[in-house]
């Protein structure tokens, strides 16, 4: 009796379910997959609002994930010969997987021109396969030439214009309570962090991480000084901080860290700001400054990876639509608004460099004279040129290795299976 | 000693005994109530406390902002909905199919039992991340993706459920079935007045420990349901999470939300649950 | 009557069966070919390698590696959760009271209730939280220095086991507490009477008595431990250091869908399988239980 009560209860549920099928009015309906970031979120409703006003043929919805199983959801989806999504947020790091597949539709021919033309090439290079380009990129990730800095615990301390200055300041900024630390003097280690920091030390004394034959080369003189340094850093006389921000699960990340003045300088891109902004409510000059980077080498020169863009899926039923909404995406106007919005540096030379921009976004001043010394990190899985990066970095400050020789040739060897 | 004199030591003794066993399972429970009081007290957090101050027991500035944003910024209710269907039905089914099977595997001599009792056994074995994708091509190209019902169909069969019950059938008196048998019933007859009588005792605990598997399951929801608005409540512990941070106040704030409706179940089963089990099966 | 039988057998059997069929088995089928493949379903056309997955697979050290957590985990994790589920279910049994019995159990089935992500959490934030979590608050009131719960290979597994325990010994404890529940009074009664101690009680009645219960306890426990994910996403999202915290659904995990070799991650599910496989043969061997009766 109580089971059939029950049953009878389900099937009604289901009814309910069946028969709520949404109703569209406009004839074509987009539908955008993005990750959850409730500012960008936002930011993306506002933009495809104002497209609809334009174009009251089309009507956008957007549906958003979490970020852990964004890429599952998306790697399902594009499988899927039903799926109903026709523009997907994408990490550029994934294009090289998808990319080749055919499963994306390439950009439009203008449109790619243009990008060609007015973009930089680290933001669309991963996207890029036989010539033609699978998405439109939204902006230039840059984890490295950028520092936080904790006005609290910097005190009088002058901002570092040099990395010997960098280094000694952080020194001077460590607390450390037994083998505890209270503050973290230059807080690099994170999962970005130390590939980036260590890639762009390499790079700035005139090296590359790359042999003329594309294969990795990451036991050279300079790779050697640079991983050496940056260990010292961990496990010399003075460390200024330690490998928490890779090995530990569930602490602060090192940006936090700072923002709750338990860390004096953290180099991070300039989307951790609003971070401090409103999360912590810091106010920036006074509880919090972001400044230049001192480098390692003479040169300037880092890496830089393909960051967040937007492609069209080749089983979308809409692609003139699609394409309609990503030109009118590239246009200044409409990018820079969502650059500032999402504390991105801008995918398009044109943004990068105008005034209006940088007042608007104060934050990238000290970036976007360097974006023209960045090169395009490399077609590979990024995600695993750091894990191996930061592995081995974690194994050898952990005594793992007998020298730096065997880690670094360790890390070549592994690097080179990623290829 | 005389036989009375043993009864009272046994008594002292005991009490002694039960004393000390006691306060240790007063401490084991304690031990397990402590996160739950810490998962309801960083739900009354502010998030930036949840940052700073995640360990400390008590709220300096308790709020609601956590259980508003769960209620009300993410589609909660659709998820309930959803959730409500998808495990009501799927244990229903599985109540359904795990007796009946088990009665049937106990009882029954056929052709190809064993194999096909061990056939289920091994999909036991197998891990869900070893199928995700074939399993995900298949429902897709029977055209079930983005349907509850990609949910419920391939759940139909849980090997758990049969080889308890097969467990508890085993035990149900022979004579039982065969006097009912010369009295004319038929086999669904015997399965349902006979056997689902004697066997309730695993029906309630099968009943929790499905619903509650169905009803925490994050990822095949995930992948199978297409929209977020179709998604099951789960889909609430990582919602309010972004790339590099999760919103631990509201986090906490869905995981007890979530945990309500599970409470209910076990609370309104928890009597055949506990105390039922014991009646037959499972024993020597 | 034979033919009653048999329309019973197919109407319940063929409906069973097939779903059973499609939905477990032919995934389990499909990986099974894919393992010989270098496969990405985004592409139509996918070649054959025969046995170069395999092959790969005897010379990647994070397998050996994975394998080698997961077999650590699972035993030390099963045989601690078996011995504490008996030793509790038995101290609840000896309360009196009915009331005080049944409060117990649900107190220690608490945990089973609660999502395993949201209990992971919580754990790692409030427990394990270097700085100012629980556990190291104690050992500092100890005059001990704090340790990196999970930021440490050599507290890693033990840190994961602890809390694995605490989130789902539940339930075997109602198993085991309905074994004994099971065991007649008056064996205890008139074994009491010949003098007999707790321990002995205990030992000679108890024991022997729930071997069934133990068995299928221990089949039900070895399995789902080998397939233990969640917690391990959460404890040591990037592998833990040095590793320590990569298991074999986690490493199947990152080749299918962050390295994205399909074919690769296939193998090293079917690797997974057989062992759970032989470990489960050996363990109804040895429980000397068969699996009909």
């Amino acid at each position: 009796m109580k089971k059939n009560v029950s049953r009878i209860l389900a099937l009604i549920l289901c009814a309910a379910l069946l028969s709520a099928v949404p109703v569209s009015a406009a004839e074509t309906r987009l539908v955008i997959w993005g990750h959850q970031e409730e500012v960008w979120n936002d930011n993306y409703q506002k933009i495809a609002d104002d497209f609809m006003a334009e174009n009251p043929d089309i009507e956008i919805s957007f549906e958003f994930f979490p970020y852990d199983d964004f890429e599952a959801k998306v790697q399902t989806s594009l499988i899927s010969e039903n799926s109903d999504c026709d523009i997907y947020e994408m990490w550029g790091g994934w294009g090289i997987d998808y990319a080749p597949t055919g499963c994306l539709d390439p950009i439009a021919d203008e449109v790619a021109e243009e990008i060609r033309a007015e973009a930089f090439p680290s933001t669309y290079g991963a996207m890029e396969y036989d010539g033609k380009i699978y998405a439109l990129p939204l902006e230039f990730n840059i984890e490295c030439g950028g520092l936080v800095v904790n006005l609290h615990l910097l005190g009088d301390n002058p901002i570092p214009t040099t990395w010997d200055e960098l280094v000694e300041t952080a020194k001077k900024g460590t607390v450390r309570n037994g083998s505890e630390f209270d503050v973290r003097g230059f807080d690099f280690v994170g999962w970005d962090g130390v590939a980036y920091t260590f890639a762009a030390m390499l790079m700035s004394q005139g090296a590359s991480y790359f042999n003329e034959d594309g294969t990795f080369n990451v036991t050279s003189p300079e790779a050697k000084k640079a991983f050496e340094a940056l260990a010292d850093l961990v496990i010399g006389e003075e460390p200024v901080t330690d490998l928490e921000g890779l090995t530990t699960a569930g602490a602060l990340e090192n940006f936090q860290k700072l923002y709750a003045d338990q860390a004096l300088f953290v180099p991070h891109g300039p989307w951790v700001i609003a971070d401090g902004l409103t999360t912590f409510g810091l106010e920036y000059g006074t509880d919090f400054d972001y400044v230049a980077l001192p480098w390692f080498g003479d040169e300037i020169a880092f890496p830089a990876e393909t960051g967040w863009c937007f492609s069209i899926n080749a089983a979308s039923k809409n692609k003139e639509a699609a394409n309609r909404f990503l030109d009118y995406l590239f246009s200044d106007e409409v990018l820079m608004e969502n650059n500032v919005a999402c504390g991105q540096i801008p995918s398009k030379k044109s943004v990068a460099t105008s005034e209006e921009y940088l007042e608007k976004f104060p934050y990238a001043k000290p970036l976007v004279d360097i974006l023209e010394k960045s090169t395009f990190i490399g077609f590979f899985n990024t995600d695993r040129f750091k894990e191996v990066i930061d592995n081995t970095f974690v194994d050898y400050c952990s005594g793992i290795y007998e020298s730096s020789d065997a880690a670094l040739a360790d890390m070549e060897e592994k690097l080179n299976g990623i290829l | 000693m005389d036989v009375k004199a043993k009864k009272k030591f046994y008594q002292r003794e005991g009490f002694r005994v039960r004393l000390i066993l006691f306060l240790v399972m007063v401490i084991v429970s304690l031990i397990i109530v402590i996160p739950y009081v810490w998962m309801l007290s960083n739900s009354f957090k502010p998030t930036k406390e949840t940052l700073v101050d995640a360990s400390h027991l008590l709220p300096k500035n308790p709020t609601l902002d956590g259980y508003r944003k769960v209620l009300f910024d993410s589609p909660f209710f659709s998820w309930l909905r959803n959730s409500l269907i998808i495990t009501v039905s799927d244990t229903l089914i599985i109540l359904f199919t795990s007796t009946i099977l088990g009665y049937l595997f106990s009882r029954f001599e056929f052709r190809g039992r064993r194999f096909l009792f061990m056939m289920l056994l091994f999909t036991m074995m197998v891990p869900a991340q070893v199928t995700m994708i074939t399993k995900f091509i298949l429902i897709d190209r029977i055209g079930l993706y983005d349907n509850l019902l990609a949910l419920i169909i391939p759940a139909v069969v849980s090997a758990f459920g049969v080889y308890l019950c097969k467990q508890y059938c085993d035990e149900i008196p022979r004579e039982l079935l065969e006097s009912a048998r010369i009295d004319g019933a038929g086999n669904f007859q015997i399965y349902f007045h006979i056997v689902i009588p004697q066997i309730r005792p695993a029906i309630g605990s099968l009943a929790i420990f499905t619903f509650l598997e169905i009803w925490n399951d994050y990822l095949n929801p995930l992948l199978y349901l297409s929209s977020t608005g179709k998604q099951t409540l789960p889909l609430a512990l990582s919602f309010f999470s972004s790339q590099h941070q999760t919103d631990l106040s509201a986090t906490m704030a869905a995981s007890a939300l979530i945990m309500i409706p599970t409470s209910i179940v076990f609370i309104v089963f928890q009597k055949q649950f506990i105390k039922g089990i014991a009646m037959t099966g499972m024993k020597g | 009557m034979k033919r009653d039988k048999h329309r019973f057998l197919l109407l319940v059997l063929v409906p069973c069966f097939s779903a059973v069929f499609i939905f477990l088995v032919l995934p389990i089928i499909g990986t099974f070919l894919i393992s010989f493949m270098e496969y990405n379903p985004l592409r139509n056309e996918n070649t054959f390698v025969g046995l170069s997955n395999y092959a790969r697979m005897l010379q990647d050290r994070s397998f050996f590696k994975a394998m080698g957590n997961t077999l650590l985990f699972t035993f030390c994790a099963v045989a601690i959760n078996i011995v504490l589920a008996l030793a509790m279910a038995t101290a609840i049994s000896q309360f009196e009271s009915n009331r005080t019995r049944s409060f117990f159990r649900m107190m220690v089935f608490l945990p089973c209730i609660a999502p395993m992500v949201a209990s992971a959490v919580v754990w790692l934030r409030s427990l394990y939280e270097p700085r100012g979590g629980m556990f190291n608050a104690l050992r500092r009131a100890f005059g001990l220095e704090g340790i990196s719960w999970v930021g440490d290979a050599r507290y890693l597994m033990i840190s994961v086991i602890i809390f694995t325990l605490w989130a789902d010994i539940g339930y075997n404890v109602i198993l085991f507490s309905a074994g004994i529940d099971g065991i007649p009074g008056d064996l205890y009664d008139s074994a009491k009477l010949d003098g007999a101690g707790r321990w002995q009680l205990f030992r000679n009645i108890t024991l022997p008595l729930l071997g069934r219960t133990t068995t299928f306890i221990l089949l039900m426990t070895l399995t789902s431990y080998f397939q233990m994910f969640a917690q391990f996403q959460i404890f040591a999202p990037k592998e833990g250091p040095q590793q320590s915290g990569l298991v074999m659904t986690g490493y199947i995990y990152k080749q299918a869908f962050v390295v994205k070799e399909m074919g690769y991650a296939a193998a090293i599910s079917m690797a997974l399988f057989v062992v759970i496989l032989i470990v489960s043969a050996v363990q109804q061997r040895l429980g000397r239980v068969d699996w009909e009766y």
